[in-house]
């Protein structure tokens, strides 16, 4: 219909789009602790409260957000769910990171993701939209046209060539992925690095003529949150990403920086369609980690766990 | 000679000025309505006001759910009072007729028109100066006269036979569907387009919610024949202004009848004059020979005859000078035309029912959850469009030809389009006569549309082994699951489970034609009772499912493993 006006929009407005492509280093980099290990933080107890530990012992919001930045925020909210489904971010959790955010200085915070349902429905159903509401500068952000997507060229990549990717990001200095921690019929489990497959336009190509794993792990390679956090206050453990399925009251958080190992600690956190899953048998995980992307074998992540203290 | 409009309009009665700007609120009311149907403000606003009034609506409600029936009988006592009334200062077709129609306008004062000067006259838009001379009517044949008494007997038949087609001809659900098939999509068009060009703008202003708007595309399936439609009506008003209010509108010839006892309307004094003008400029053709009477069965109380009478006889009150109700019945209509009308009505009507299409159900057609049985559903549906308009995903669209014309303008499903929200029920809830049925969310979840069916030998996963499962991710009812065949997951659908709400099909990435597409068979269909109840009955159930791992083909779905 209005693809080619769209199209011919886009190149001309590549001009304004160069400046937005520097940010590539910055989701290009890789952090990792002190002695080249990883550390995943595992907090349990109410979102808000578990965050404010999980936060403290990451080394504060402010080591990620730096005064006048805009940050992207990556929660799942991709079906008309409610988080008592477990198949989307809890709201809470968004809003409590959003406001840290804009406590650190943060100019700008999107909520940003590409649902798969109709995107009115997905940030009503999902209590998105009341949670953002109020938050000033926090701009919640349901894509659903191509032409909010900006096409990237990946080089050193196997499966994925090119990819449209959401301008929100490009526009971003800073990626926090907060994803629900879910099953997934595919790829066993949905986690931050699965997750990114929200921030993109063409997902269906992923399935349909890509390996699937191997597609993922290429876009991580472009796509890097700064910081991954985990909503792991309800799981579902079979079922997705959609369900119905069974929800586990896990009752944690667990975030860190290496993306790969946050995943990796989520997947031994509980059992998946009934059983237990090593992080190199999740097919996405191993390709990232195949990638130099970050660290599988929990025996090499510092996991620290912390515990909410009753009140 | 010509005379200012002003001066034109100086010597109209207030109720004749009003008239315009009458017609203009209640047009832009109908709009406004239809535009909030689909806002949250839905439970707020009357917004099935225009179809509530509509007795013909009501009359085919019988096969429906909903039975509106006071405003509708309302209308009808209305037009015994106070004639068709209705046709002149609110029906919003009525008003675009007058609006884009060719209109005879008199551009002469009374006053001056009882003076030496004959007053001027002016043909829109052939006017021509030769037309200054004394008026002449170009009367239409006569036989059209009993067009309306056709029209009135292929909605009865139509009625008969549980066909809701002759409901197209009704102007109210005409302009719904006109306003969802075509005005909705277009605008939806336009203004995605334009949100995409002010993107960058957007952006840079920081108006980041504008730069990620866009509202999901209404498909315009039966847009064009609409369009069409509404210009052939539009078009006859080239043979007389009104022509379809005077013959063929169905609303019209119906509150005729009541129309005709009314009491309200236009009276002649006896310093008439007998010059016929009234008569010329009537565009509903009402004034006969004797322009002391008014045939009420059409007078829409325009008053465009008082404003060119020029010894100001005629008045809008009590006591109207009717036509003898023999006259009016039998002197001006041919039987013979009538007859021949009414019968080629009928067997049209006729045929559209013995469409093989019909008598087979060979096509694929999905009626949204909660439609009442077919046979009902086709008789209730009065092809308004409002399922169309407050459709959320778009998954529902009108069906075009390939339903058979009976079928023609009714919702019907395009999962390819989007599938059906479960948790959504918008489109029982604003149907005017209950042909979809108003139903509480976990009744509509066991509203069972079709049957999701695969085809493995285009499905990448089956014949590619590609990790896909697209299917089983979009499956709210987990009826699509995984198992490990060959060392390979692959989906399977489980018919006990599915609800046939089509996102399987909505996500399939086979190009074109998905691998997995729902098909009517299963299919619920009630026009009374639980929904909940007839699923357990016929033991299926829409309850959480769980994938399973295995290695093996056993332990996938036992009863889907065949």
């Amino acid at each position: 219909m209005n693809r080619f006006s769209r199209r011919d929009l886009l190149k001309g407005s590549l001009a304004l789009c160069v400046p937005a492509l520097v940010p590539v280093s910055v989701f290009g980099r890789q952090e990792k602790a002190k002695g080249g290990r990883p550390v995943v933080v595992e907090v349990n107890g109410s979102p808000e409260a578990a965050l404010e530990i999980l936060l403290r012992e990451l080394g504060g919001i402010e080591r990620f957000v730096k005064k006048g930045s805009t940050v992207l925020l990556k929660p799942n909210m991709s079906f008309p769910n409610p988080p008592e489904n477990a198949t989307t971010t809890d709201p809470k959790l968004v809003r409590a990171v959003a406001t840290k955010c804009l406590e650190a200085g943060a100019r700008r915070v999107f909520v940003a993701d590409h649902p798969m349902r109709s995107v009115s429905l997905c940030l009503d159903k999902t209590g998105m939209r009341e949670a953002c509401a109020g938050l000033k500068e926090v701009h919640l952000l349901g894509a659903s046209e191509e032409g909010m997507f900006e096409p990237v060229r990946l080089s050193g990549t196997r499966e994925l060539r090119e990819v449209r990717v959401l301008r929100a990001l490009l526009q971003s200095d800073l990626l926090i992925n907060l994803p629900r921690m879910k099953s997934h019929g595919a790829t066993t489990v949905s986690l931050g690095t699965k997750g990114n497959m929200g921030l993109i336009w063409d997902r269906k190509s992923f399935h349909g003529r890509m390996d699937l794993d191997q597609a993922i792990g290429d876009l991580n390679t472009f796509i890097r949150a700064a910081l991954t956090i985990l909503d792991g206050s309800r799981v579902l453990t079979a079922g997705g990403p959609l369900g119905p399925g069974p929800v586990e009251n896990l009752g944690c958080l667990i975030g860190g920086t290496d993306p790969v190992a946050v995943d990796a600690v989520g997947v031994g956190k509980a059992k998946w369609y009934g059983r237990v899953f090593s992080p190199a048998e999740v097919g996405h995980l191993a390709a990232c980690y195949e990638r130099g992307l970050g660290e599988i074998d929990l025996d090499r992540i510092d996991l620290v766990s912390r515990e909410v203290p009753p009140s | 000679m010509k005379v200012g409009r002003s001066s034109a309009r100086a010597g109209r009665s207030w109720t004749a000025r009003l008239r315009g700007p009458t017609q203009v609120a209640f047009f832009l009311l109908f709009s406004l309505l239809f535009l909030a149907m689909a806002s949250p403000l839905r439970p707020a606003v009357p917004h099935r006001l225009f179809l509530d009034l509509d007795p013909l609506v009501a009359f085919f409600s019988a096969f429906g759910t909903r039975h509106a029936l006071a405003l509708a009988g309302a209308m009808l006592v209305g037009a015994l009072a106070f004639g068709r009334l209705f046709c002149g200062y609110v029906c919003p077709f009525g008003f675009l007729l007058d609006f884009f129609g060719p209109r005879k306008r008199f551009s002469g004062t009374v006053g001056q028109g009882r003076g030496s000067k004959g007053p001027g006259w002016e043909t829109r838009p052939a006017g021509t100066e030769e037309a200054e001379a004394a008026p002449v009517a170009r009367p239409l044949p006569a036989w059209l006269n009993g067009i309306p008494w056709a029209v009135l007997a292929v909605l009865l038949l139509g009625w008969a036979l549980r066909n809701g087609l002759p409901t197209l001809l009704d102007p109210l659900p005409h302009l719904s569907r006109l306003l969802a098939v075509v005005v909705f999509p277009a605008a939806v068009w336009a203004a995605n387009g334009l949100l995409g060009l002010f993107r960058p703008v957007a952006e840079q202003a920081g108006w980041y919610e504008v730069a990620y708007l866009a509202f999901p595309q209404s498909g315009a399936a039966a847009g064009v024949a609409s369009l069409v439609l509404f210009a052939l009506f539009l078009g006859l008003s080239g043979m007389a202004p009104r022509f379809w209010c005077r013959y063929l509108c169905p609303l019209g010839a119906l509150l005729g009848i009541p129309a005709r006892f009314s009491q309200f309307g236009r009276r002649v004094a006896p310093s008439c004059i007998q010059c016929g003008r009234c008569a010329v400029v009537c565009p509903m053709g009402a004034i006969p020979v004797e322009p002391t009477q008014t045939r009420l069965t059409l007078c829409v109380h325009c008053r465009s005859c008082q404003e060119v009478c020029p010894v100001s006889a005629i008045s809008f009150s009590f006591g109207a000078g009717r036509v003898p109700a023999k006259a009016e019945l039998l002197r001006d209509v041919r039987r013979r035309g009538v007859l021949l009308a009414a019968g080629l009505g009928s067997l049209a009507l006729l045929l559209t029912r013995l469409d093989p299409r019909v008598i087979k159900k060979s096509d694929r057609r999905l009626r949204p959850p909660g439609a009442i049985p077919e046979s009902d559903f086709l008789a209730a549906c009065v092809r308004c469009g409002a399922c169309l308009r407050v459709c959320p995903t778009r998954t529902l669209q009108a069906s075009g030809a390939e339903g058979g014309l009976i079928a023609w303008g009714t919702p019907v499903h395009r999962m390819r389009t989007a599938g059906c929200e479960q948790s959504c029920n918008l489109c029982g809830k604003v149907c005017p006569t209950g042909a979809i049925r108003d139903l509480p969310l976990v009744e509509r979840q066991h509203a069972k549309i079709g049957t999701a069916v695969l085809d493995r030998q285009r499905c990448v996963a089956w014949a590619e082994n590609r990790l896909c499962l697209l299917c089983d991710e979009a499956c709210p009812y987990n009826a699509i699951v995984f198992m490990v065949v060959e060392g390979h997951k692959r989906p399977v659908v489980d018919e006990s489970r599915c609800n046939g709400c089509g996102m399987c099909e909505a996500v399939c990435p086979v190009e074109g034609e998905g691998a997995v597409n729902v098909f009517p068979a299963g299919e619920v269909r009630l026009k009374r009772g639980s929904y909940r109840k007839a699923l357990a009955e016929r033991r299926i159930h829409l309850e959480p499912r769980q994938d399973r791992f295995g290695t093996d083909e056993e332990e996938g779905p036992p009863d889907t493993a065949s």
